[in-house]
């Protein structure tokens, strides 16, 4: 395993991603501060962990990283372009690199719609059908249901008549579709059964390797983070507590916090 | 004879009898704790609201359970209701939905004394002080006199577990008590709940789809798959030599840690290959 | 059974639909014609509802109002939905300042009495159909613009919506895809409510002579004509009043019926 660990100021070359002083804050006043004063960088083909607890600003965080939202303060920058002022029009370049997965598929699929339409919806986008040129939707289709395992006459069927694992793969097939260079995962697992989480992460890790993606990786699972990705980023009431290699992380956590989640990690014990 | 004894439980739902636990059969000595693992679907819960006595009017139920000796199959509600909270009480997955948001979580707590134990009632507060302190709540006073959402949810999880202990009952049953907690929260949620458990004596039914976490808590295992118990026995022997190969799937997924990074993850299907669509 | 409501409502509300049906091709009499010799008769063989103070079928008449009944409701309904609708989806998917004058503007509205806007309208255009259709419409769009901006606000807040704004699908096929069908369930019990509201609004606009012209047999028109007879022939009002109470009824009930069924916090439990 070559971990490309990278220290924050020690990458040569532009990092993919560039977050300094990243502030969000929510309620009156911004009483609540979601994310305080964040620095990150994120390099293509990193495979990047996020940890923490509830409240600890990881949603806000990736939600900004997909300019899904407003920062209150700060700046993230993705290719050298500055992305939090940009209007929606201009964020095309963005849209058709960044993609989502969810935690939980009964949520993030459409129950009305079939999943032939859920999967292809992205290639609608005014932004991709320009990047992409012409897209031949249902060649693009059958190679990403093929991709994550399902059969091509799943395209017809509604999300409900699948189980969770395979709705989380309806949902990765629908984030491949317009050839994404970076995949978001927010607790890609944590809503499915034990019994299938492992063969999504499989899934998922093999599709981040044969398509070259660059991972962000949200969990609250540790074990599952240590295994999937390279770098770790620890966040803590919206700031980061500890970040680099996960090897270094889990194995000799520096920061007090760090150690007290790694240690709470339950353990078969016989 | 055994302070709970099931045998043949079936239980089945709606017209179409859609079976959700088919002839299940266990025992549980007086203290003894034991975990019952499954997936979604597997029939885990459904055993458990069985000895509550809490399915759904839908539901079927043929077989028998027996607690301290009294059949509970064919019980009616109102016998049943007299049970709950004092013989046999439950810890819910969700302490924000459990606990009733308008009301300060101390009286919800004293209610449950009051409800079977009117003697003590005259001081009941005194009770239920004493009770949030044991299950490691340091600001007691504070606590009960607060409302489920100013509390956080490790303290929520503390009360309802205060209230589940609270008239020393014969058999605690937890259905995921700790999947919606932090990790850092669980881990001393499921401390405090060894400890508790201990100190009262009190037998457990453990429901959990998180085989690390059952073992924390649980000298011995039902593994449930269907509405069959596919395997059973003590902790150590299912999770070091596991038989059926369901159970051997499940415990060679959550050794996640002993698989190096990057390599593929065992699976399920590597060892219990069946059809994923349901 | 738990149905029952829903199938009595449908069946209620079939009848009506047929009655209007039926009466467009065929009626036992002319519902029109005044026989000066057979005034007030009670029911027999020849006119099984008996004749109105002015020698008309009872029967016919009634039949034909309900063509006056389905036609007050669609087009209530559709002046309600047609405008409520998107003025729900708008404030529900702008947020902000939009929102706020939107559900201001609707709270006003809601306060107006709408019997007070019937007469208005009647006074300034003259009483007919088209003004007690137009009022109840205009009366009704506020129920139907919060509802739909309570169903957009969920809708909102999937992560199905955010995975489409994650891939640059902007408002109109949001709106398009993801909230009108996910709310269309929430509309039709919205608008079979609203349809017996409005059955019940047009007779008593009818009763007080705020609705129809003269010659159009309406059910609230027999009840007006009713009441001058109402202690030598009481049978008079009852049958405009059953067939009123029949229709409302039924709308009722198949919007209750339609809202159980699709209500998924009552499903689960099944």
């Amino acid at each position: 395993m070559s971990a490309p660990t990278l220290p924050p100021d020690a990458a040569a070359s532009t990092p993919l991603y560039r977050v300094r002083g990243l502030t969000r804050t929510f309620g009156r006043a911004g009483r609540v501060k979601a994310l305080d004063g964040v620095d990150l960088d994120v390099s293509a083909g990193q495979r990047l962990g996020i940890v923490g607890e509830s409240g600890s600003g990881k949603s806000t965080l990736i939600r900004l990283m997909a300019a899904l939202d407003r920062p209150t303060t700060g700046s993230i920058s993705f290719e050298g372009q500055e992305i939090t002022r940009l209007p929606e029009p201009r964020l095309g370049f963005l849209r058709a690199s960044v993609q989502l997965v969810f935690q939980d598929p009964r949520s993030s699929l459409d129950p009305r719609m079939t999943v032939g339409s859920i999967v292809t919806e992205p290639l609608r986008s005014r932004h991709l059908r320009g990047a992409l040129g012409p897209v031949q939707a249902g060649v693009r289709l059958r190679e990403v249901l093929d991709a994550v395992d399902l059969p091509p006459d799943a395209a017809g069927r509604y999300p409900h008549e699948f189980s969770g694992g395979q709705r989380q793969r309806i949902a990765i097939a629908r984030a491949l579709a317009p050839g994404p260079r970076v995949l978001i995962a927010d607790e890609p697992v944590s809503a499915l059964d034990v019994s299938v989480r492992a063969q999504v992460l499989n899934l998922l890790a093999g599709l981040v390797a044969a398509n070259d993606l660059t991972l962000i990786f949200v969990s609250h699972d540790l074990a599952v983070v240590r295994h999937l990705c390279d770098t770790v980023v620890v966040l803590r009431a919206g700031r980061i507590d500890e970040q680099g290699p996960a090897e270094q992380v889990f194995g000799e956590p520096r920061s007090e916090y760090t150690r007290a989640l790694v240690s709470a990690i339950p353990r078969i014990r016989v | 004879m055994s302070l709970l004894e099931v045998s043949d439980l079936t239980v089945s739902f709606g017209r179409r009898r859609r079976v959700a636990v088919d002839h299940a059969s266990f025992s549980l000595e007086a203290g003894q704790r034991l975990g019952i693992i499954g997936e979604s679907g597997s029939g885990k819960t459904v055993t458990a609201l069985s000895v509550m006595g809490l399915l759904p009017e839908t539901a079927q139920v043929a077989g028998s359970v027996r607690l301290a000796g009294r059949e509970l199959v064919g019980l009616p509600e109102s016998q049943h209701a007299r049970l709950r909270g004092d013989l046999v009480s439950m810890v819910f997955q969700e302490p924000m939905t459990a606990l009733d948001p308008t009301m300060q979580v101390g009286r919800q707590v004293a209610e449950v004394l009051r409800l079977h134990a009117p003697e003590r009632s005259g001081r009941a507060r005194q009770h239920v002080l004493e009770m949030l302190g044991r299950v490691g709540l340091t600001d007691a006073e504070r606590v009960a006199d607060s409302f489920p959402h100013q509390l956080s949810g490790g303290q929520r999880q503390r009360c309802l577990l205060a209230m589940a202990l609270i008239n020393s009952p014969d058999l605690v049953i937890c259905d995921e008590p700790t999947t919606a907690l932090d990790v850092t929260v669980q881990a001393r949620v499921l401390a405090l709940l060894d400890e508790v458990l201990s100190a009262e004596g009190a037998a457990c039914l453990f429901i959990s789809h998180d085989l690390a976490v059952v073992s924390q808590v649980c000298s011995d295992v039902l593994v449930m798959l269907d509405g069959d118990i596919v395997e059973a026995g003590p902790v150590a022997k299912l999770f070091t030599a596991p038989e059926h190969p369901y159970t051997r799937g499940l415990v060679a997924t959550a050794r996640i840690d002993q698989v190096r990074p990057g390599e593929r993850l065992p699976t399920v299907e590597d060892f219990y290959p069946r059809a994923e669509a349901r | 059974m738990r149905r029952l409501g829903l199938y009595v409502g449908a069946a209620l509300v079939t009848l009506v639909v047929a009655m209007a049906l039926v009466s467009l091709f065929w009626t036992p009499y002319d519902p029109t014609l005044v026989v000066a010799g057979q005034r007030l008769q009670g029911p027999s063989a020849a006119h099984w509802l008996g004749t109105d103070a002015m020698g008309i079928d009872n029967f016919s008449r009634i039949l034909v109002g309900a063509q006056t009944t389905i036609v007050v409701g669609v087009v209530s309904v559709g002046i309600a939905a047609v405008i409520g609708v998107p003025l729900g989806m708008l404030a529900g998917q702008a947020r902000g300042w939009v929102d706020e004058v939107v559900m201001r503007i609707t709270d006003i509205a809601y306060a107006f009495p709408a019997l007070l806007l019937a007469i208005l309208l009647a006074a300034r255009f003259g009483a007919s159909p088209v003004t007690a259709m137009t009022a109840i419409g205009l009366a009704t769009i506020p129920s139907f613009a919060r509802i739909t901006r309570a169903g957009t606000l969920q809708v909102m807040r999937t992560d199905f919506v955010l995975a489409a704004r994650a891939s640059g699908i902007r408002w109109p096929g949001i709106s398009l895809r993801h909230v009108l069908p996910n709310i269309a369930p929430l509309i039709g019990v919205q608008a079979s409510v609203t349809f017996a509201l409005a059955i019940l609004a047009e007779a008593a606009l009818s009763f007080l002579g705020l609705s129809t012209a003269a010659i159009v047999p309406t059910w609230g028109k027999m009840l007006r004509d009713a009441q001058t007879v109402m202690f030598n022939a009481p049978l008079q009002a009852v049958w405009p009043g059953l067939a009123i109470a029949a229709a409302v009824l039924g709308f009722n009930l198949l919007g209750d019926g339609l809202r159980d069924l699709l209500d998924p916090r009552l499903r689960e439990v099944s």
